[in-house]
């Protein structure tokens, strides 16, 4: 029984709609984006080719969220990597999931942090964590 | 834009120091690099033994301080659970996976408030049914094995109701949130909180409070936190629940009321105090589903009372020696 649909609030915004969707290239992954902000979509079509995924590859499965409730704070990118998941934090207000078993990219995005960074500083980083393991991202982040 | 980058890899292999906590009935694998952790968990430390960890906790101490923590800004989506308390401390939930990967400060390593009041029921909130437990906003007080279960919204007089039975001679199981889980066929209802919390205005019901300092909560709240044995009760871990009551304050009525409450009503307000889950948890839900109906199942009460919490305590421990009365016969 899921209890979807029932009055209990959505303390963590899982239920967040997301209406805004396109399928894209990124880095030679077959993407399928959903986000409530319209810009992440212009962003991203202008930093990857649109796709219709001709060849059939499995798609990674990404969810952007615009969080206006997320804190705004300093700069600093963390990421966390435990097994199969690599959690990235640009400070304390924009987290991003990548779960590269299951294909997906789970992400509240900071008020302050606009669709261009996200394209420029946060997805090629994104790209990578959801290819390989962190030692490879170390010397990335180095370069 | 400047910006600072840092890597910290919370691989379990290379955290060196290992236990086994027991939280709500569940077994947890702790993997640290640090020593301290395990001893601010003692209290939650049990024997390896051979039960199945039912969940994996990695707890990366770092270097970093950050100041006191905040309150946790919560959000998830699909299997993933993220509590940032501040940057410093960070913990990420996989329900898929039933594990907690988390990087923490020194200060929170050596912090037994934080994890008692604060991390550990959160911990078992969030992966609830996915390793067999459904926490349900209720308090729970025990007469020998058999449990009764207290609900209600706030203000109903949950907590102080808490105290005058516990004072009244039932044991405490839990006087806030209560882990629902299903061993050997038998629905258990189980606490994490060894101290009961009571606002600054419970003092006029509560003397004994007095001797007590009220004191800033996890939860920003100002009350006291006292041990349950300061009201002479006995603290249980676990009972089997036979019966509830959700709590309502009546003004209008002089002395009290019992009226049965159908199962629809109790499953209403259980729904209610469990979180949505999506669909990629549909087994969980299913799971919790199940636990929920039998806690629903229970005969249920509405007991609406007028006057102080002592006189509410005696009337419920009349109506509970009622209840074995009839099954007896």
């Amino acid at each position: 029984m899921s209890s979807e649909g029932t009055s209990v609030p959505d303390l963590l915004r899982r239920f967040a709609p997301a209406p805004h969707v396109c399928n894209l290239f990124v880095d030679d992954a077959y993407v399928r984006l959903e986000t409530n902000d319209p810009s992440i979509v212009t962003a991203m079509r202008s930093a990857a080719a649109n796709s219709s995924n001709e060849n059939g590859k499995a798609p990674y499965f990404w969810k952007l969220i615009r969080d206006d409730e997320a804190p705004c704070s300093e700069r600093e990118i963390t990421i966390l990597s435990s097994g199969a998941l690599n959690t990235l934090l640009l400070g304390a207000g924009t987290t991003i999931v990548i779960d590269r078993q299951q294909r997906e990219v789970l992400g509240f995005i900071a008020p302050d942090v606009s669709a261009r960074e996200l394209v420029t500083l946060l997805l090629p980083l994104i790209t990578k964590l959801s290819r390989e393991p962190h030692p490879a991202i170390e010397s990335a982040i180095s370069r | 834009m400047g910006v600072t980058m840092k890597l910290l890899d919370i691989n379990a292999a290379a955290l060196s120091y290992r236990h086994t906590l027991e939280l709500a009935g569940a077994r947890c694998e702790l993997r640290t690099n640090c020593s301290q952790l395990g001893a601010t968990l003692d209290r939650w430390s049990v024997a390896d033994g051979s039960r199945e960890h039912k969940f994996h906790m990695q707890v990366l101490v770092t270097g970093d301080e950050d100041g006191a923590p905040g309150a946790a800004r919560f959000r998830g989506m699909h299997h993933v659970v993220i509590a940032a308390f501040s940057r410093a401390n960070v913990f990420v939930f996989d329900l898929l996976r039933r594990n907690i990967a988390a990087a923490v400060s020194e200060s929170i390593a050596r912090n037994p408030q934080f994890w008692d009041e604060c991390l550990l029921p959160i911990a078992v909130g969030v992966l609830g049914a996915t390793v067999g437990v459904v926490p349900v906003h209720c308090a729970c007080l025990s007469i020998g094995d058999e449990g009764l279960l207290a609900a209600g919204v706030s203000g109903a007089g949950k907590s102080t109701l808490t105290a005058a039975l516990a004072q009244s001679g039932f044991d405490y199981v839990s006087d806030d949130w209560t882990y629902f889980s299903v061993k050997c066929g038998r629905l258990v209802a189980r606490g994490m909180a060894a101290r009961m919390k009571l606002l600054p205005d419970a003092v006029s019901h509560f003397p004994i409070l007095s001797q007590h300092s009220v004191r800033t909560s996890m939860n920003g709240e100002l009350a006291y936190e006292v041990p349950a044995e300061s009201f002479g009760s006995r603290v249980r871990r676990f009972c089997e629940p036979r019966w509830g009551i959700f709590l309502q304050r009546a003004a209008d009525l002089s002395g009290s009321e019992f009226t049965r409450a159908s199962q629809r009503q109790a499953r209403q307000y259980l729904e209610s105090s469990v979180e949505r889950l999506p669909s990629q948890l549909g087994d969980t839900a299913r799971d919790r589903a199940e636990i929920l109906d039998r806690i629903a199942a229970l005969p249920w009460w509405r007991f609406r009372y007028s006057g102080s919490p002592q006189f509410a305590a005696g009337e419920l421990r009349s109506f509970v020696a009622r209840q074995k009365q009839e099954v007896a016969v």
